[in-house]
């Protein structure tokens, strides 16, 4: 079958959604389905869809393996050229295990990782827990550096109930910080 | 001996006691976390891997941190127990599948266990019976905070915990409830089901069998993302969508039973009567009339059966359990033969 987007190309990957009883599916091919998939992040149910498709794929692990490959094969052209000085892995590497090699891989690749973890999760930047005290004011400097980024961006563009969001979040982790013994 | 570690019929989280438990058999809560500066375990040579298992093995033990541990090393022991650890959910079938020197560690109860060189260097896991969400985290999150008083976990502050698959950056926090839902199944429900689930960012899949040929009318209900949302939030997810599918479930079988207890109690018979007969039957068809008396029981349709032989008989009848009982590998048609046994017997036994 074609692919529902450009009927070009057959369509490689298929999406069954439910909507009011009613069962459709969408089919893409590669390209196709990169350029959707940027709009909206990957809902639960086509995840349990692609579960069911591929009943291999017995995990959410292997499922983003499956994922990952099909994202990088329009990854950069970097990708495959590049190597990580740590643990060796290579973009090529990375396509076929959907697994990184080492946490440096993160930053080495981060290129082509950051949009797929925005697929797969919807968000970039962690929220919650973390190892230690010093971790923690690390990661929440983050977010007030990211968040002051979003204030002014959505300032600029006159989203102002947007902009107060990021102003409210950003008055809860100074005061957080501040209580801090 | 191996079998001198594990009680002679459950772990914890397969007592009948837990909250909800008419619908929600039991909750889990698993962490995945990595040592900071060093490979994922896929990347190690055979010698590294060794190197790390025996590490992180020593730094569990010493942290205190799973109750009087119990360790094993899974290249040490023989598949079918590896297998046996898999079906009472103290290791997933990744890591007895994989190669090399990995473990587990697990408390007596096996509410608490810790895997090493799976996928991540060390998952952490709690679970016990019933919907107990806040209390598995809990117990989670304080394994983890003493496990990383010694090991320096891989962490960034932008993406948290770093993880070997990107599904599970962040917080590599997933909670899964195991959930029994045959009312929804026999009333064409479950896609609805999915479907709200997917709403929110959940995920559904059936436990037993492939795809949509799942059978036993079991469910696992999991977040599906770990990042940008906090273990609260996620907390908050998973317990609200199931709270609502329980209520769900509940729902149709108060109306079931109103509209047509006699087809449930005649259902309930025949599951019963099939059991208390067989001379030999499959995983598979076990399953399916445990899900049926199950249900029964909590219907009160089945008085003189207890949730709790029930749920012995879910862990009890899986292949490896089977073997290690009787104490020799068995091929198939002998294991039907054994599992059809035991069942009768068992079933006999709590009658009285």
């Amino acid at each position: 079958m074609k692919c529902h987007v450009c009927g070009v190309n057959v369509a490689t990957i298929h999406f069954a959604q439910v909507i009011n009883g009613k069962k459709s599916t969408k089919r893409y091919c590669e390209s196709c389905y990169q350029k959707s998939s940027a709009a909206a992040p990957l809902t639960g149910y086509e995840l349990s869809t692609l579960l069911e498709q591929n009943p291999v794929a017995k995990s959410t692990a292997e499922l983003g393996l499956k994922l990952i490959a099909q994202w990088l094969t329009n990854a950069t052209s970097k990708l495959a050229l590049t190597r990580c000085p740590k643990c060796g892995v290579t973009g090529e590497d990375l396509q076929k295990r959907g697994l990184v090699g080492c946490g440096h891989d993160y930053e080495v690749f981060g290129e082509d990782l950051l949009p797929l973890i925005e697929r797969l999760h919807g968000k970039t930047r962690h929220v919650g827990k973390a190892p230690s005290v010093g971790h923690e004011l690390a990661a929440r400097e983050e977010r007030k550096k990211d968040l002051k980024a979003r204030l002014d961006t959505a300032v600029r563009a006159e989203r102002y109930e947007e902009a107060a969001r990021y102003r409210d979040e950003l008055k809860d982790l100074e005061k957080a910080v501040e209580g801090r013994p | 001996m191996m079998k001198d570690h594990f009680s002679h019929s459950a772990g914890e989280w397969l007592s009948p006691g837990g909250p909800e438990n008419d619908v929600v058999i039991s909750t889990r809560a698993r962490l995945a976390r990595n040592v900071d500066g060093m490979k994922m375990p896929w990347r190690m040579t055979a010698a590294e891997k060794s190197g790390l298992e025996a590490m992180l093995r020593e730094k569990i033990e010493k942290s205190g941190a799973v109750d009087k541990t119990t360790y094993f090393n899974l290249s040490k022991i023989e598949d079918l127990w590896r297998q046996f650890l898999v079906e009472r959910h103290l290791i997933s079938r990744e890591l007895a599948q994989s190669q090399g020197d990995r473990g587990v560690a697990f408390s007596p109860t096996e509410s608490t266990s810790v895997m090493t060189n799976e996928e991540d260097h060390l998952r952490i896991q709690a679970i016990r019976a019933g919907f107990r969400i806040a209390e598995t985290w809990q117990i989670a999150d304080r394994v983890d905070d003493m496990l990383a008083s010694t090991i320096d976990y891989a962490f960034s502050p932008t993406l948290g915990y770093l993880t070997a698959c990107p599904t599970n950056v962040g917080t590599g926090l997933r909670i899964s409830v195991m959930a029994h839902l045959p009312t929804l199944v026999a009333s064409r429900q479950i896609d609805k089901v999915r479907n709200a689930t997917s709403q929110v960012g959940l995920v559904m899949r059936g436990l037993y069998g492939e795809g949509t040929k799942s059978y036993g009318d079991f469910f696992q209900i999991s977040n599906q993302v770990t990042l940008g949302r906090s273990e609260k939030e996620i907390v908050g997810a998973v317990r609200d969508v199931v709270t609502k599918i329980v209520e769900w479930e509940r729902g149709v079988r108060r109306s079931l039973l109103r509209k047509d207890s006699q087809g449930l109690i005649a259902s309930v018979a025949e599951a019963r009567q099939s059991l208390e007969q067989a001379e030999h039957i499959s995983f598979e068809d076990a399953m399916r009339r445990f899900s049926t008396l199950r249900l029964g029981i909590f219907l009160g349709l089945a008085e003189d059966l207890s949730a709790q032989a029930l749920n012995e008989l879910l862990l009890l009848t899986q292949p490896a359990h089977l073997q290690v009982a009787m104490g020799a590998p068995l091929a198939a048609h002998e294991r039907d033969r054994v599992r059809a046994d035991f069942i009768r017997t068992r079933l006999k036994s709590d009658n009285n």
